[in-house]
């Protein structure tokens, strides 16, 4: 079942004298549970397509689905209704709020959902666990190492359950160790049936996915499927 | 949500500790300000606001002055059907004293028996409808009863005014407070027993003075005001101060108008409403200026924030949440400003009350309603300071944030006009300060051409030969070198006349003097040659010249009488240098002419002692009359009290524009520096050393601080100009004063922009072109 599908999808970007075409008539689908990755050069439009993706922000022109929504045009208020819970989001620099710890740095997208403290307890706990990170729940965020930094950034992205995972370069600032660990989070929270579309310039990281999409100039220029039950 | 916001906004404030000092305490001295003047504004306008019968009292005038002979007062409740009823006051200041007490000094009011009945003064003890009924009656107030008898006395205890005149106690009453025109007096007296005082039985029916304030009360809807014309008529026919039109017009003020009536008497307060209006100008001013600057900081620093911002739009927070969590912290810091501001009230009240000449008293102005307009207001402050920064951070680009391409923009020019017109205000501050400062010290060391060092005086009425035996009994004290008797001082002008000569008008200050005083005082006489005689006087130079006479005049005639010269004394200043020398006479002091004062020199060792010997001789030959000495160095030099508190005002507000506008530059600084950050990195890498980046930073600034300099500067030159022009004698407006000025401005902008210029001056590139 395709959880995205996108048809003549396109961005532009309108300065005073400037026009740039960041997207130019993309057409996609990706499927609930599948694991994409997409590459391409630097300024071939990867982030722009996350951020719409991700519904951060809204296309030029064309049609986007999501989850059996029409969500292309929606106002900010109604794509911040329907990115929450639904939608995590993983980072290169982690982002996390250096002023709460990582109990509540976790806990935070739960605050935004209205879930009870009993219960936002219960599902924080549970996540650092996994994540390995219960003995660190009370520590900032400058306590602990990039690797450290970004399993609380995961943690904080899948503690809703949400059904898309969408991940800007993850290992970007992490040695090989540690990115090879966050990968191998990932891959298992994909395999538990979390979508997960991830940026990359690491064709290795790329490996980790069941099919890689190329990005040139805003166009989709090449799909390649690595993992057969995915394809067509 | 609300705790882990209030921890990140807590946790942000205790990192950024520069920030948060500059923001609080910067918020909280522009409101200890607002709330001070707001108080004592809203004192000055409640002046008189308590009698319960304001609508219906109302004070007689005639042009600038306000007296009024006694039988005015009866002659209009018999005229006008209007009137319920009148009151006339007069002040006069005397001593009192009880069997066994000291005689202490006091200010009289002499008031008919209905003013008790009129005003509201409030009754601690006694019957106000019958306390002043009877003559020779008084109502003490409460303090001077208690400094006089140690306790409240008894109804019916006998006080003796000015050794003359028994009383009986009928009331006591509150102290009178400041919010009225009266002016404060210790004790209230029924006013016929003026009469005996003054040995002039027949007064109260006499036209001849007309030194005696006259309120009327009304009586329920009549419109009295209307009748200022008949009264004008009434008053043209009996009283010659309207015949000979020395009064020309009559005016009747609502009593809630006199405290600021441009009518002066001896009794009353004279008040400048524009005054207060420029105060509530001020007020406004800081409170915008403050609430701008604190935009424009916490604006910018809204910056160092913007990843949290970013976070919560990403995972679900929508722009409300975020508007509202920014006017919260706003509101947050109004509220911890508001808290320090009351703190430092109580710290600065006394300060504030010398200054402002009055008697705000904090604790109970701490009233429910006091506190709840306060606590809106600042919650009404909170929201108007966070709205924009609220909306500004609401619309943070998340995707900018993470991908660290986020600035804040640039402000535009209208902030850079902003600062400088905070600067133009610190300079021109900042001038008239040291102005009025080189004034003061001028006036203060100005050559008044007579002895100050070891002198003093002081008033005592006992007749004259008692006069001339305690001046004897002075001058055996050892420590005491001269003794003079005198009608005027170089301290109190003497005594005024007008008169004609020779087709002209002059006004003259005249003394009667002893053969002592010249000498004592060491002022120059230069002889005419002239033989001594009763009659004979003294010039001084401005008199030899007013009056047309040659180097070494011998005689003048004044009103048909010969005038022999006796000598030509060298000018000296005998008031204050707002004044100019003017001409004067002395003549000699008769022997059984009852003087004014005593002038004593001291020999300058042990002078205390002497001082001592001194009251305790003046103690026992008056039996306990009150004794104030005053020091000549010491009285010129509150002569410029006035001067000293303008200053002193000036000078803080100074102060508080200097903080409220380094929040603004703070701001500004930041701004900039954050534009700059990719410039700097791009420079230091290219080999620019960091007192250039310095430089480039602060050339910015200066420049705006230079073209307030030259605004300001012909601003405080007009200032300053306008406000010498009360003095005869002035200080120069030195251009080295500007210059200072200008540099402590240029030294405070630097030292706040430096701030930030030094951080990014100094920080490593690398860091800066990471994201780029």
């Amino acid at each position: 079942m395709d959880m995205i599908t996108i048809e003549n999808l396109t961005k532009v970007f309108r300065t005073d004298e400037i026009e740039t075409l960041a997207l130019n008539n993309i057409n996609l689908k990706i499927k609930k549970g599948e694991f994409v990755a997409i590459m391409g050069p630097s300024g071939c439009g990867k982030s722009t397509l996350l951020n719409i993706l991700g519904l951060l922000d809204n296309p030029s022109g064309g049609q986007y689905n999501f989850n059996n929504n029409q969500v292309a045009g929606l106002k900010e208020g109604q794509r911040t209704d329907l990115r929450k819970g639904n939608i995590g989001f993983v980072f290169q620099s982690f982002n996390l709020i250096d002023e709460l710890n990582v109990f509540e740095n976790v806990e935070m997208p739960l605050v935004y959902q209205g879930i009870s403290n009993k219960k936002r307890k219960e599902m924080v706990s549970k996540v650092l666990d996994r994540m390995n990170m219960s003995h660190r729940a009370q520590h900032y965020p400058q306590q602990l190492s990039g690797g450290q930094q970004q399993r609380v950034a995961i943690a904080r992205a899948v503690v809703s359950n949400p059904g898309l995972i969408l991940a800007d370069e993850p290992t970007g600032n992490l040695d090989s160790k540690n990115g090879q660990e966050v990968m191998e989070l990932l891959t298992e929270l994909n395999r538990e049936g979390t979508t997960i579309i991830m940026v990359t310039h690491s064709i290795k990281d790329a490996g980790y996915a069941h099919r890689v999409i190329n990005l040139f100039d805003g166009k989709v220029v090449t799909e390649e499927v690595l993992v057969g039950e995915f394809a067509e | 949500m609300i705790y882990n916001n209030l921890k990140t906004f807590v946790q942000h404030l205790w990192r950024n500790k520069l920030y948060s000092i500059i923001t609080i305490l910067g918020f909280s001295i522009s409101i200890l300000f607002i709330l001070l003047l707001s108080l004592y504004i809203k004192n000055e306008y409640s002046a008189d606001q308590f009698h319960v019968n304001k609508e219906r009292i109302f004070r007689l005038t005639h042009g600038e002055e306000s007296g009024f002979a006694p039988p005015s007062g009866p002659l209009l409740m018999q005229k006008f059907p209007e009137l319920e009823d009148f009151t006339r006051t007069r002040n006069i200041e005397g001593f009192a004293h009880g069997k066994e007490t000291q005689k202490l000094k006091n200010t009289m009011m002499f008031a008919d028996a209905s003013f008790l009945n009129i005003f509201s003064f409030k009754m601690i003890e006694g019957d106000k409808k019958t306390a002043l009924i009877r003559k020779s009656t008084v109502v003490l107030t409460k303090s001077f009863a208690l400094k006089l008898f140690g306790k409240l006395p008894k109804i019916g205890t006998t006080l003796m005014i000015n050794d003359k005149v028994d009383l009986e106690i009928t009331g006591i009453m509150d102290d009178v407070p400041t919010n009225t025109h009266f002016n404060k007096f210790d004790i209230l007296i029924n006013f016929p027993t003026m009469g005996e005082l003054w040995d002039e039985p027949s007064f109260m029916e006499s036209y001849q003075s007309n030194s005696y304030d006259l309120y009327v009360l009304t009586k329920p809807n009549t419109n009295f005001q209307s009748k200022a014309a008949e009264i004008l008529k009434i008053f043209k026919e009996v009283n010659w101060m309207f015949k000979r039109e020395y009064a020309k017009s009559i005016e009747i003020e609502p009593i809630t108008e006199s405290y600021f009536s441009a009518s002066t008497s001896y009794n009353v307060k004279n008040k400048s409403e524009g005054f207060l209006k420029i105060l509530s100008g001020i007020v406004f001013l800081i409170l915008l200026l403050s609430i701008i600057n604190y935009v424009n900081l916490t604006v910018a620093q809204s910056s160092f924030r913007s990843r949290e911002i970013a976070i919560k739009k990403l995972i679900g927070g929508k722009k409300k949440d975020l508007l509202l969590q920014t006017l919260w912290e706003s509101i947050i810091l109004s509220f911890l400003s508001l808290g320090l501001a009351f703190i430092l009230c109580f710290q600065v009240e006394q300060i504030f009350n010398d200054l402002l000449d009055t008697k705000l008293n904090l604790i109970k102005e701490l009233t429910l309603n006091n506190t709840s307009i306060a606590l809106l207001f600042m919650i009404g402050i909170g929201l108007i300071s966070g709205i924009i920064p609220a909306i500004k951070v609401a619309r943070f680009d998340p995707i900018a944030v993470i991908k660290g391409k986020f600035r804040m923009k640039e402000r535009n020019t209208y902030s850079r006009i902003m600062i400088s017109f905070q600067y133009l205000i610190i300079i021109t501050l900042i001038t008239s300060a040291f102005f009025i400062n080189k004034q003061t010290s001028f006036l203060r060391n100005y050559q008044l051409g007579f002895e100050q060092e070891n002198m003093l005086t002081f008033e005592c009425e006992i007749p004259a030969e008692k006069q001339r035996v305690l001046k004897g009994l002075f001058e055996k004290i050892p420590g005491v070198e001269s003794v003079s008797l005198t009608c005027g001082t170089p301290l109190d002008g003497g005594n005024n006349n007008c008169f004609s000569y020779k087709n002209k008008q002059l006004s003259f200050q005249y003394f009667a003097v002893d053969t002592n005083f010249f000498s004592m005082l060491n002022i120059p006489v230069r002889k005419t040659g002239v033989a001594y005689s009763k009659n004979m006087c003294w010039l001084n130079e401005a008199a030899v010249k007013a009056l047309e006479l040659p180097e070494t005049p011998t005689n003048f005639k004044l009103n048909n009488m010969d005038n022999p010269i006796y000598g030509v004394v060298k000018d000296f200043h005998f008031r204050d240098l707002k004044s100019q020398l003017g001409p004067a006479y002395f003549y000699i002091l008769q022997p059984d002419e009852q003087a004014w004062s005593y002038i004593i020199k001291l020999k300058g060792s042990n002078n205390y002692e002497s001082i001592q010997k001194i009251r305790k001789a003046h103690n026992e030959y008056t039996v306990g009359m009150p004794l104030e000495l005053e020091f000549f160095n010491e009285t010129v030099r509150n002569w410029y009290k006035a001067e000293d508190k303008t200053g002193k005002i000036v000078m803080y507000f100074t102060f508080l524009t200097v903080i409220i506008s380094v929040m603004g530059l703070f701001a500004m600084s930041l701004y900039y520096v954050q534009q700059k950050r990719k410039e700097i990195g791009l420079r230091k890498v290219s080999g620019a050393k960091t007192k250039e980046i310095l430089r480039m930073l602060n050339r910015d600034f200066s420049k705006w601080v230079i073209i307030s300099f030259i605004i300001a500067c012909p601003i405080s030159w007009y200032a300053m100009n306008k406000w010498l022009e009360n003095f005869a004698y002035k200080t120069e407006l030195s251009w080295w004063v500007f210059a200072l000025a200008g540099f402590i401005a240029m030294g405070i902008a630097l030292l706040t922009v430096s701030f930030h210029s030094w951080r990014a001056a100094t920080r490593n590139p690398v860091e800066s072109l990471r994201y780029e």
